[in-house]
């Protein structure tokens, strides 16, 4: 029983705008997301005997959209260099790797933070911070991030999609979190 | 001193194991070995904290940049988008 039918020369009017909003939120880039609505559009239109009717022509466009995006999630983290700081010489920041201890720096150990945490989310001041310290984050290490916390995905489906390792993928979260940690630390919960 | 070495992690490799559990779960010994570095260090312990904290709020900042996002395709981008479908639909 196919009752949904396609109707392609609707697609602009009924989703291109909110295809773009999905879209350019997660990539940042208004020319990326416009190519991505574009390849979408045509890959659905080179495949439309595929179209079952089973599911809505929305959820079937978005569905390729998907696809496309996890496409460009992938194709964007291999082609960006490797973030040259090696393992050691990144943690070499915030630990003491001299002593085999491995203490945190005094610069760097994680101190109380005062500010009501509950609330600060609604702050805009608080967002922009958040911002400003995620936009620090290189873009190899932030690709995961993105991936976990705005695509909710797993992390069986984040190493598919961005074709690494578990391990690598728990270094990267690692890195991130001290990162952005240490950033909203010194910007907001202890600011000078 | 051999076996407590063994068991008793550095911060560095016990704030990774913090980052590792957020992630996945934990072997057994892992997971004793962070309890116990846990258990006696006060800034692993905050590190857990805020980094839970952090997991929230990247959540919740998330969800109100997609709530709030305002922008559109161009009316141009759209007629372009427009004439390609319709061309390839002639063909």
């Amino acid at each position: 029983m196919s009752e949904n039918k396609l109707m392609p020369e609707n697609w602009v009017k009924n989703y291109s705008s909110g295809m773009y909003k999905y879209l350019l939120f997660r990539v940042k880039y208004k020319e990326v997301a416009e190519d991505l609505v574009q390849e979408t559009f045509i890959s659905a239109l080179n495949s439309l005997a595929s179209f079952s009717g089973n599911s809505s022509e929305k959820t079937w466009l978005y569905a390729i959209m998907k696809f496309k995006l996890a496409d460009y999630y992938r194709k964007h983290y291999k082609n960006t260099p490797a973030e040259n700081n090696a393992d050691e010489a990144f943690l070499g920041d915030y630990f003491d790797l001299e002593d085999e201890k491995e203490h945190w720096f005094d610069k760097s150990k994680p101190q109380a933070w005062h500010s009501d945490v509950e609330d600060v989310i609604e702050k805009k001041e608080f967002q922009q911070t958040l911002d400003d310290c995620v936009k620090k984050v290189p873009t190899k290490t932030a690709s995961v991030f993105t991936l976990k916390y705005l695509e909710d995905q797993s992390s069986k489906e984040i190493c598919d999609i961005l074709e690494i390792s578990e391990a690598n993928l728990w270094t990267l979260m690692h890195r991130a979190k001290l990162m952005l940690r240490a950033c909203l630390e010194q910007n907001w919960f202890v600011k000078a | 001193m051999g076996i407590v070495n063994k068991i008793l992690l550095t911060c560095k490799k016990a704030s990774f194991l913090v980052s590792k559990k957020q992630e996945t779960k934990l072997s057994f010994l892992e997971h004793i070995q962070l309890k116990m570095h846990l258990s006696v260090c006060d800034m692993c312990t905050k590190f857990k904290i805020q980094t839970d904290q952090l997991s929230h709020f990247i959540k919740k900042h998330h969800q109100n940049l997609g709530e709030n996002s305002a922008t559109d395709l161009s009316d141009a981008k759209k007629n372009e988008l427009q004439n390609i479908i319709l061309n390839k639909l002639q063909k």
